[in-house]
């Protein structure tokens, strides 16, 4: 052993282990080496505390507890997190949980996402029967069934598979939201026998209240309910008179869903009438003024609610050959020489913004301009305003995206660009135009958020040209 | 290796080690008190491997009567030495509670070393040399144990406080 390595040995000298050999080469370095001489000295009482056997002895015994803790295994439970395979284990545990959870959540969300259009039409189809006096809703106006029956006969006679599938498909969505329904009426009664008598004669008081109050008998709101239980239930037995109607009712309305942005943009049918003079240029003037009475008064909130849902009305306005302004389709719209304006307007107070996509270079905000400093224009409910196309992108693209919230948006972002169609998934959409069997006098589309909630947004894409 | 090489060796360390100790004096008479009772006490001790480790003992026996004489006579504190009791020739209270002190820091610090370390140390508690370890141990190399013991008797002192004492 080199003498510089000779300080090894002196853990065997202070144990006095050491062999001979091992003795005599740490011994005769001492003498030559101060170094090893002191940490000998100095080791010399560390020599004398294990020359003591009673010492030894306690000394062997606390290493032999230690050794047997180990080997038993009574460490604390957690201890086992503080070994490295523990802390990955744990981790890769948490990792599992917080992927499942989040998962299952996302995908339960797209589910209901894809769910949710019909199961929306039905409620909204539902809702204004059970508050309305009389058997035609505002949905089941002469109207509107005159409508449906005009478009069932077209529908059937046209055949398609498409439209068979189509109809197939929502029936089925139909039948799985009106069997939800039913269970949820079937759960009420067990509620109303779990509830005191007092209270539960309070609470059906509650719910005949608004039937009371608008001049109609408990037996009419048996029958609305009835009513709006066939139409969500295909399977009528009792009343075999309205079996065919209910039945058709959901299909058409699941199929062509759009019919009922106008009627919940303006809340109710009566207004339509108006809302088509309005759409003529002679009394426009007057029918706005009309129309935001109408706002102003509160009238939707009878026909869908307390809660305005957030509408947009949109329309393109070119200069005729008489001078005078006329909607226009967004195909005429494209191709005209003269200049074109889009028309909007809202159901409620809202700010509006304006999207230009440019295709492949990205989006850009169109209105209001950059020149006003602002992010977002303020529109009045009613109120129509009118907003010049912007010019087509360099790939003659000319696509928009209108959105429309109640509170004024903040700097738009590329990812805020990329989530926009969050507030569009659950649309409701009606295009309206003078060839259609209602007899519209307008060219103009109707969007709808159903959702009745005071922060809902809308965005809806407008592609002009491709 | 004669008696007298090694006498000579022996009082050149001893007094290069007093002196890093205590004063030039003291360690010069520290070294001849050490030299004396190994020549008179021990005469018939020839063997280099028994005289290193005796006069290791001898001048730690001699260190501590020292340190004990000078706390008496008051040399740290400067009392009047007709207040002190007088000496007990065995081991005063205060030592005993020195040796209970380090014991008990000793057994603290050894249950606080590596798993490896207190089997190594047991090894050497019970009388095994570092070949048999090295055996006990499955290790093909006793440097293996060399280094291993050193970084645990670093370790050791580290958790005592930096000395044996």
């Amino acid at each position: 052993m080199p003498e510089h390595e000779l300080e090894k040995l002196l853990g065997g000298f202070a144990a006095n282990t050491l062999t001979a050999e091992e003795r005599l080469q740490l011994y005769t370095a001492a003498l030559q080496d101060q170094q090893l001489f002191n940490a000998l000295a100095d080791e010399q009482a560390l020599k004398e505390l294990l020359s003591d056997p009673t010492v030894r002895r306690k000394l062997l015994e606390t290493l032999s507890r230690s050794n047997r803790s180990e080997a038993g295994g009574s460490l604390p439970w957690w201890a086992w997190f503080k070994r490295p395979a523990g802390l990955a284990f744990a981790g890769g545990l948490a990792a599992v949980i917080f992927a499942l959870a989040f998962g299952t959540r996302i995908y339960q969300e797209s589910l209901e996402r894809a769910a949710r259009p019909v199961a929306t039409e039905d409620v909204t189809q539902a809702r204004p029967s059970g508050h309305a006096p009389q058997p035609s809703d505002s949905l089941r106006s002469p109207e509107a069934e005159s409508r449906l029956k005009a478009q069932a006969p077209a529908e059937s006679a046209q055949g398609s598979a498409k439209s068979d599938a189509l109809a197939d498909k929502a029936v089925k969505r139909t039948r799985s939201a009106a069997a939800k329904l039913q269970e949820q009426r079937a759960a009420e009664p067990a509620s109303d026998s779990a509830m005191p008598p007092n209270e539960r004669d309070e609470s059906r008081k509650q719910a005949q209240a608004p039937v009371t109050a608008t001049g109609g008998t408990t037996e009419q709101a048996a029958a609305s309910r009835n009513r709006q239980l066939s139409a969500d239930a295909p399977s009528p037995p009792a009343a075999p008179g309205t079996a065919p109607a209910p039945l058709q009712a959901p299909a058409a309305s699941a199929i062509a869903p759009k019919p009922h942005a106008r009627a919940l943009f303006y809340g109710d049918a009566s207004l339509r009438a108006d809302g088509n003079r309005l759409a003529q240029g002679s009394d426009q003037a007057d029918g706005s003024a009309r129309k935001s009475e109408l706002f102003a008064s509160g009238g939707t909130a009878g026909a869908i609610g307390h809660v305005k849902p957030l509408g947009l009305r949109y329309s393109f306005v070119t200069r005729g050959a008489d001078g005078q302004n006329r909607e226009v389709s967004a195909a005429i719209a494209a191709g005209s020489t003269e200049p074109v304006r889009i028309t909007v307007e809202t159901t409620q107070d809202a700010y509006l913004q304006i999207l230009q996509n440019l295709g492949s270079a990205g989006t850009r905000l169109w209105w209001p301009p950059q020149e006003t400093g602002k992010i977002s224009l303020k529109l009045l409910a009613g109120k129509r305003s009118e907003i010049p196309l912007p010019p087509p992108a360099e790939n003659g693209l000319l696509a928009l995206t209108i959105r429309l919230s109640p509170k004024p948006f903040g700097p738009l972002t590329m990812q805020e660009v990329g989530m926009l169609d969050r507030f569009s998934a659950n649309l409701l959409i009606e295009s309206v135009s003078p060839a259609d069997p209602s007899g519209a006098q307008e060219q103009a589309t109707y969007v709808v958020n159903p959702e009745a909630s005071p922060t809902a947004q809308l965005a809806v894409d407008i592609p002009i040209s491709q | 290796m004669t008696r007298d090489e090694i006498f000579t060796g022996l009082r050149e360390r001893i007094l290069a080690f007093a002196t890093s100790r205590v004063s030039r004096d003291l360690a010069e008479d520290l070294t001849q008190e050490v030299l004396v009772v190994l020549q008179e006490k021990y005469l018939r001790v020839t063997e280099l491997t028994e005289l290193v480790p005796l006069a290791f003992q001898v001048l730690r026996f001699k260190m501590l009567d020292t340190h004990r004489k000078s706390l008496r006579r008051g040399e740290y504190h400067q009392e009047s030495v007709d207040e002190l009791p007088l000496a007990n020739p065995g081991d005063d209270p205060a030592t005993l509670l020195d040796q209970k002190q380090r014991v008990e820091r000793l057994l603290a610090a050894v249950a606080q070393l590596g798993e490896r370390c207190r089997e190594l140390f047991k090894w050497k508690l019970e009388g095994n040399s570092f070949p048999e370890i090295q055996t006990l141990m499955g290790q093909h190399s006793i440097n293996t144990i060399y280094t291993w013991d050193l970084r645990c008797r670093k370790q050791l002192l580290s958790l005592m406080g930096g000395t044996w004492e």
